[in-house]
């Protein structure tokens, strides 16, 4: 009797054990579910909030905000993604950011792409935690300093600094005091970069370089350099802030692809509106037009030259209409 | 032994009852806020589609604020956008001439009919729906062919 009582009591214990072990299983799976749940939450949240400045944003031609958040927020935009805490959503926006974005504060900015004609808007995102030092010599001064303050310039929520070959060259210290509280110093060169490397690698221990070059004195369109020694062209200003802001050359170039697609679309649009008007305004040549916008889909998408020379064709196929004829945009 | 059973069934049949509550209030929670972010998504969108470059005015290359009626005849962004719009929820998307009132207020633009209709269709995703919420906002709707602005609403359908 002893015996049998002391078994049962024993058999209490272990299916106590055995059913605590599954509800603990439970809550423990049901909390790993949760935080799942609760990230994947917490990235459609972002991605929507983000999505919804941007579209708020694509209704101006240039406009600048700071997103402040209640907590550290991390994420990478990276081929038409923005992935957060190993959740991913799709965002249909044309983004230049850097590798990783972080903080608790998102520079957001954004810029109208006039290529001759408006396709679109693009966007910037930076945490400012990396500062943009544009480097000019004597030829390029001028358009560093447009790049600084002007309708062109780089966002003025962006940490930016422009400072001369000459500064580089003989007072390294001062401008490394300046940006000692950034994370990171990009310097963007509109010279040779060449006899500076050494010195600002010595100095500067999480810095790298970009040049820039052009064969138009205004460098409204060019060719930019990045560290790993990758080239990419750009055809506006505001592509050549999309190659300074960008982390690297793939995540630029995933983006100019993208401008070359709206492009295309875009001039579709014209074309087929050149064609429209052909037909209910027989007594207007269109022609030229016609075969500007058709030569347009495709230029040389490795040279800016190619680019300018077609696009120069558009704009005075445009110019040359009016009155009777209407302009095609 | 018994007891410690029926307690245990007890207890679990307690548990599972709760969380099925949970769950079916979280999924409604979550649903709501579905509806309200497509919504508010919807309403910020009003402002972003007036200002796409496929169907917006221009001038030597800069934008004005109004509707290239000429572009809505080319363009077809149910080809091109389906993503865009699609991407919270479904919705139709339709611009209309409200000033001067057209002589058949029904009547779809299409190249034969243009510019003497009244609806222009801009994104149409196909789909079957039981409701819809409508928004709108007023646009000025220009035809370059004979110089004109006449008034007009873009609307979006949000489809449920």
């Amino acid at each position: 009797m002893k015996n049998k009582a002391q078994m049962s009591s024993s058999f209490n214990y272990i299916f106590a054990l055995v059913i605590g072990g599954i509800v603990f299983m439970f809550f423990v799976g049901f909390a790993y579910k949760f935080i799942d749940f609760s990230g994947s939450l917490s990235a459609a949240e972002l991605v929507s909030s983000l999505n919804d400045e941007f579209a708020a944003f694509s209704a101006s031609d240039s406009a600048e905000k700071t997103l402040s958040f209640s907590q550290d927020l991390s994420f990478r935009v990276y081929e038409g993604k923005i992935l957060s805490d190993g959740q991913s959503k799709d965002i249909d926006h044309i983004i230049f950011a850097p590798f990783e974005v972080k903080g608790e504060d998102i520079l957001l900015a954004t810029k109208s792409l006039e290529i001759p004609y408006r396709i679109g808007n693009v966007f910037y995102i930076a945490d400012g935690k990396t500062v943009y030092i544009l480097v000019y010599d004597a030829s390029t001064e001028d358009v560093v300093q447009e790049l600084q303050s002007s309708y062109t310039s780089l966002p003025q929520n962006f940490p930016v600094e422009i400072v001369s070959t000459t500064q580089i060259a003989s007072d390294l210290n001062t401008l490394y005091e300046l940006t000692n509280s950034y994370e990171k110093v990009r310097f963007v060169f509109f010279s040779s970069s060449e006899v500076y490397a050494e010195d600002i690698a010595a100095l500067f221990s999480s810095s790298e370089i970009l040049e820039v070059h052009s064969s138009l004195d205004d460098y409204s369109s060019g060719e930019i350099l990045y560290p790993n020694g990758e080239e990419v062209i750009y055809l506006s200003y505001p592509l050549l802030i999309g190659g300074i802001v960008s982390g690297d050359a793939s995540l630029y170039s995933y983006n100019f692809q993208l401008v070359l697609e709206k492009l295309g679309r875009v001039t579709g649009v014209y074309y087929d509106k050149t064609k429209f008007f052909a037909t209910r305004l027989p007594l207007c040549d269109y022609a030229s037009m016609k075969t500007a916008l058709n030569n347009f889909q495709s230029f040389d998408e490795r040279s800016y030259g190619s680019f300018l020379t077609k696009e120069a064709f558009v704009e005075e196929a445009n110019k040359d209409l009016g009155g009777e004829c209407p302009e095609i945009y | 032994m018994m007891e410690t059973l029926m307690v245990a069934m007890v207890f679990m049949v307690v548990l599972v009852v709760a969380l099925g509550f949970y769950f079916k209030f979280s999924s409604q929670n979550v649903e709501e806020a579905g509806e309200n972010a497509c919504i508010v998504s919807n309403t910020v969108m009003l402002s972003s589609i007036a200002s796409m470059p496929e169907i917006q005015c221009s001038v030597n290359g800069k934008r004005e604020q109004c509707i290239d009626t000429s572009k809505l005849m080319v363009f077809d962004a149910s080809q091109e956008y389906t993503e865009f719009f699609t991407s919270n929820c479904k919705q139709k998307v339709y611009f209309t001439q409200v000033y001067p009132e057209p002589e058949n207020v029904e009547e779809v633009c299409v190249q034969g009919a243009y510019p003497d209709c009244a609806v222009y269709p801009y994104f149409d995703p196909r789909v079957e729906y039981i409701s819809s919420v409508v928004i709108s906002t007023p646009v000025s709707l220009y035809y370059p062919l004979t110089d004109e602005y006449r008034f007009g609403r873009l609307f979006v359908e949000i489809l449920q």
